[in-house]
């Protein structure tokens, strides 16, 4: 049985148990002491030499794990000697200072497995020696049969292992500090190290936290997939892998990364990542630069130094015609008009020194047409800054050329222009102004360039004009004829047309104008077309003014109308007052109110108006007189210059005076004062009648307040005849009555009966008294309406009233009466009035039978009074219900002739009707028709 | 004890005809007559001479005029029913008016009743002696308007 003593691949001798048919070499083989070692003896001792010798500490324990021998490396190191160290068991060296426990359980497995493990790190404190990191290798050894021993190497590495320790903290430092994340993964994939920066890159604050995790948390499921099976393959093939992924962060947002992975010998990986979001985001803007360059509308081609076309894109190709195979490598100047060669090529020095330059140059397309461009060439640098070349930007600006030469045309068309032609910007300043505005206001176009437009307004006129100028609303071209103001201070007519002008965003920016003077055309183009609506417009006027309306109303409406025909601003309508030798102001316009206070009251002959009123004749007053006549300083001080102030004469009377007046018309055309002379004739008229009216209304108003008044003392007519009147009545009457029971003795002749006639007189008078006030009462008082049970009220009346109550035998009610419309009190005095008559109407010894009975009309219903009476003759069937009507009865019947006449307005006086059928002598038929509640 | 009928009538010929038909009823009654509103208030108050009221004692009942110079009858009548001693006072109005706002007045501020006057003699005659039959026989007087009399002999 050979000892095979091996080195490992690191230097380090390597004992294993030979095996039969091992075709290693052994160790005579390898050194070529076949020869030398043929003796056992020698064997072995040169086999203790090199044990011996070897630096590494070796130690050779029998199956009980005692120490048999060990080589001077392991003494020197462990500070023991052999006394203290053979033959005892390992674990009590050192009075068990050796009693490793990991040693321990490692002896135990080899000697019972006979098995061999080698690089076993073991760290332990000894008492003398202090720690130490042992790298252990043990190998059971089977010298002789059933004889086992343990070979067992302790290396210290302890000094080793400091200094890797540093080196490797050094690194991890420096691994720390870097920008790039590096991490181990043991064989699992978990962390095992993690520097700063990859747990920062993933969002992790402490790299500590990803110890021991897995790095597939830090991908997506598909990206996990992909390393899975498509990376490890290749790390296992190559060893190494490096390309890009998208990683997830802590907060769960992906980033781009590169990564590198390398496997180790521990079968970990070492993976190092950088997150590349910037340079990704880099190339993808470099990416839509590229693209918004193949895309850009402007032609862009990029030159080098030489002035070579290198890149030539869409536009590039539209506008000069050629593709870019067709140009690239060729030299930008073949492009160039040749008698702008020279200039490019100067151009072309400006990019090289890093500057930029515009110029405008003529190039030529393929098709040989020339073109127009405006260029730009700008230097190009690459990402260090360093010049490389030259970008030229291109535009066509054929078309601008010539709309600048159309501009001009235009610009020179404009200024010659006989018409005014001028604009303002968006705040009325002049920004423009020809020949023709100059011949037309007089100003130059010194005088009003930066100046505001109103200089040319009339006064008064700006405000106006802008309201019915709003150019924000309606057309954008708007035409009207106005009035502007010359430098010399005289007034214009002017046809002016306005529009609007429009920036290309569309935005508004002023406005321009152009003006004619119409003032010689104005009237014989417009009077036409004024007179007919001068006409229609009189006619309307007319029609409006005979409605009726307030004397103020009538002007003001009319003014309304005129002001914008004629042009004026200002009335004053004035009306002759009560006192008739003076004016007084009855409506206005255009003027202040304390103005209109100051003038508000003229004497005839005082002022304009009090002259017209007391001369009964216009006055025409023009711009120039008010200037000049110092009578006219009331107009003057109102600014007023054209001013027609006419009479107002009705039927050959003076109403009053109607002026009108303007402060920006010089003065009135003979045609402006026919047309208001008509006007004043029409308001003469209208006002005259509205006068009249009003005067009317007036009179009614007063009548009223009399007839209230008699009314009123009606009333106390009334009260008093109830009163005062019938005292003496009732003395008459008491007093021959109190004669005729007294004295009736002392009474001689007809005495009695003359007594008997005075009370009845009296009586008879009391009656009408009554009836009278009744009749009064029923005509004036309030009568309210509402449903009334007829029949209730009829059996109520005649057993209410003593002289019906006597004869409630006489009366029969036919079925039942209906409910009606009416009231109660009225249908009352009707019914006792019909009644009493019934009864007290018939002949002598006659007893009476009355009959009462309703008849349906449908909407109305009828009531019948049939009596067996005296009748009445058919021509007094009208006349009967007439106030001191009476029938034809002879003086047998009492009666005021009053009680028919009541019936007839009670029944009126709530809707109803009254009328009678009777022949004389066979009975009446009185009724009453009435509305069904 | 007789009773007292104060009479508030202006007109001569109306008192003449009361007077004649409280003769011919048969009513036993001092009756006084005053000529206007004040002058009934006064004699109710007991001012001046009316102090004496065993000449001018409260009367049993009172006939009162609605058209009356100075002070007119429906104020004599408020003027009664302002008075708490007179609460209870019996007050007929007697007038020639028939107007319902007169009426329904007297009966709002308080009268006991109100009689129109009679255009005749007889029918005067009549309501005297309705008076008769229902104030003083009939109908029970309220303290106020007993006799003093009866009055002490209660007690």
């Amino acid at each position: 049985m050979q000892v095979q003593v091996a080195l490992g691949r690191d230097m380090r001798p390597r004992f294993e148990v030979p095996t039969v048919g091992d075709d290693r070499l052994s160790l005579q083989q390898a050194w070529g002491l076949e020869d030398f070692l043929h003796d056992h003896r020698q064997a072995l001792h040169f086999a203790d030499i090199v044990l011996q010798s070897l630096p590494l500490p070796l130690v050779v324990l029998d199956a009980n794990l005692c120490v048999q021998k060990a080589n001077r490396a392991f003494y020197g190191t462990f500070h023991l000697t052999p006394q203290e160290a053979e033959h005892v068991p390992i674990t009590e060296l050192r009075g068990g200072d050796w009693n490793v426990p990991v040693l321990r359980r490692l002896l135990d497995q080899t000697v019972q497995r006979h098995v061999c493990f080698g690089d076993f790190e073991v760290i332990h404190d000894f008492e003398q020696i202090g720690r130490r990191t042992m790298l252990v290798d043990a190998c059971a050894v089977q010298l002789e049969a059933g004889k086992n021993f343990i070979m067992l190497t302790l290396e210290d590495v302890s000094e080793w292992h400091v200094q890797a320790d540093e080196a490797l903290l050094q690194q991890a430092a420096s691994m720390d500090a870097s920008m790039d994340g590096i991490a181990l993964h043991d064989p699992s994939g978990a962390f095992i190290y993690a520097n700063k920066a990859h747990a920062q890159i993933y969002g992790y604050e402490d790299p500590y936290t990803l110890i021991g995790k897995h790095w597939s948390i830090l991908y997506d499921p598909e990206e996990v997939r992909r390393f899975e099976e498509e990376v490890m393959p290749i790390i296992e093939r190559d060893g190494r892998w490096r390309g890009e992924s998208v990683a997830k962060r802590a907060d769960g947002t992906r980033f781009p990364q590169e990564l590198s992975l390398s496997k180790i010998a521990s079968g970990g990986l070492v993976c190092v990542i950088r997150d590349i979001t910037e340079r990704k985001c880099r190339e993808e803007s470099y990416a839509r630069l590229a693209e918004i360059v193949a895309n850009s509308s402007e032609s862009i081609i990029s030159l080098d130094f030489d002035g070579v076309i290198r890149t030539w894109n869409k536009a590039a190709e539209n506008l000069h015609g050629y593709t870019a195979q067709e140009v690239i490598g060729k030299p930008l100047t073949s492009l160039t008009c040749t008698d702008h060669v020279e200039a490019v090529n100067r151009y072309l020095d400006a990019p090289k020194q890093g500057k930029g330059v515009s110029f405008q140059t003529r190039r030529i397309r393929k098709d040989g047409r020339e073109i127009d461009v405006a260029v730009t060439f700008s230097p190009i640098r690459d990402a260090d800054g360093k010049l490389i070349g030259t970008s030229t930007i291109a535009r066509d600006v054929t078309e601008q050329k010539r709309h600048e030469e159309i501009n001009a045309r235009l610009a020179a068309i404009v200024e010659s222009s006989e018409d005014a032609i001028y604009s303002t910007d968006f705040r009325d300043i002049v920004t423009s102004w020809n020949k023709g505005a100059e011949r037309l206001f007089g100003f130059s176009a010194a005088d009003v360039l930066g100046h505001n437009i109103s200089m040319i307004f009339p006064a008064g006129m700006e405000e106006m004009e802008r309201a019915k100028l709003r150019l924000d609303i309606g057309p954008r071209v708007k035409h009207l004829d106005t009035v502007r103001r010359r430098k010399d201070g005289t007034l214009v007519d002017v046809s002016m047309h306005l529009s609007l002008i429009i920036d290309p965003r569309g935005e508004v920016i002023g406005s321009s104008r152009i003006a004619r003077d119409i003032s010689e055309r104005k009237h014989a183009e417009l009077a036409r077309a004024r007179e007919a609506r001068r006409a229609r417009l009189l006619a309307d006027a007319a029609h409006n003014l005979l409605s009726s309306k307030s004397p103020e109303r009538i002007v003001r409406e009319i003014f309304a109308q005129v002001a914008p025909e004629v042009g004026v601003e200002i009335y004053l309508n004035y009306l002759v007052g009560r006192a008739g030798n003076v004016i007084e102001l009855n409506s206005h316009a255009g003027i202040s109110e304390e103005v209109a206070a100051q003038i508000h009251t003229f004497a005839f002959g005082r002022a304009v108006c009090g002259a017209v009123a007391q001369q009964r004749r216009p006055w025409i007053i023009s711009q120039t007189e008010v200037l000049h006549h110092r009578e006219l300083d009331l107009l003057r001080a109102e600014g007023i210059r054209a001013y027609a102030c006419h009479p107002l004469i009705a039927g050959g009377k003076l109403i009053g005076t109607l002026s009108f007046a303007s402060r920006i018309r010089q003065e009135f055309s003979q045609e402006d004062v026919e047309y208001l002379r008509t006007i004043c004739d029409f308001v003469a008229l209208a006002q005259e009648r509205a006068l009249y009216q009003q005067n009317l209304e007036q009179r009614v108003l007063e009548r009223t307040a009399k007839l209230q008044e008699s009314i009123g003392e009606l009333e106390a007519f009334s009260y008093s005849v109830t009163h005062d009147m019938r005292a003496p009545l009732r003395a008459m009457r008491s007093f021959a009555r109190i004669l005729l029971a007294d004295y009736r003795k002392q009474l001689e002749g007809e005495g009695a009966a003359y007594l008997d006639k005075i009370s009845e007189a009296a009586k008879h008078m009391d009656e009408l008294i009554q009836d009278v006030l009744t009749y009064t009462k029923i005509i004036r008082a309030e009568v309210k309406k509402e449903p009334v049970d007829l029949d209730k009220l009829v059996r109520s009346v005649i057993n209410t009233y003593p002289h019906l109550a006597e004869n409630a035998g006489a009366i029969e009610i036919v079925g039942t009466l209906p409910r009606v419309l009416g009231n109660a009190a009225s249908l009352t005095q009707c019914v006792s009035n019909l009644l009493g008559n019934a009864i007290k109407f018939v002949p002598p010894g006659v007893k009476p039978q009355i009959r009462i009975w309703s008849e349906d009309l449908g909407a109305k219903v009828r009531v019948w009074f049939d009596d067996n009476g005296i009748g009445v003759e058919g021509k007094l069937f009208e006349r009967i219900f007439g106030i001191f009507e009476r029938g034809t009865q002879g003086p047998e019947y009492e009666g005021t002739g009053i009680g028919l006449a009541i019936v007839k307005k009670a029944v009126e006086r709530i809707g109803g009707t009254v009328g009678v059928e009777s022949q004389l002598g066979k009975g009446s038929r009185f009724w009453i028709e009435l509305c069904k509640p | 004890m007789e009773k007292t009928i104060l009479l508030v009538e202006d007109e001569e010929n109306d008192v003449f005809f009361l007077k004649r038909a409280l003769k011919k009823a048969d009513v036993h009654a001092n009756l006084q007559v005053v000529r206007d509103g004040q002058c009934a208030i006064d004699y109710l108050e007991g001012r001046d001479e009316h102090s004496d009221r065993t000449r001018f004692p409260i009367p049993s009942l009172v006939l009162l005029d609605l058209k009356l110079p100075h002070v007119m009858g429906l104020e004599v009548l408020q003027w009664i029913r302002h008075q708490p001693e007179f609460g209870g006072l019996i007050v007929l109005i007697l007038t020639s008016s028939r107007l319902e706002q007169d009426i329904d007045q007297a009966y709002r501020i308080g009268a006991n009743g109100y009689l129109v006057k009679p255009s005749t003699p007889e029918e005067m005659l009549e309501i005297v002696q309705s008076i008769k039959q229902f104030w003083f026989e009939h109908n029970q007087l309220p303290s106020v308007s007993r006799p003093a009399m009866a009055t002490h002999a209660s007690v």
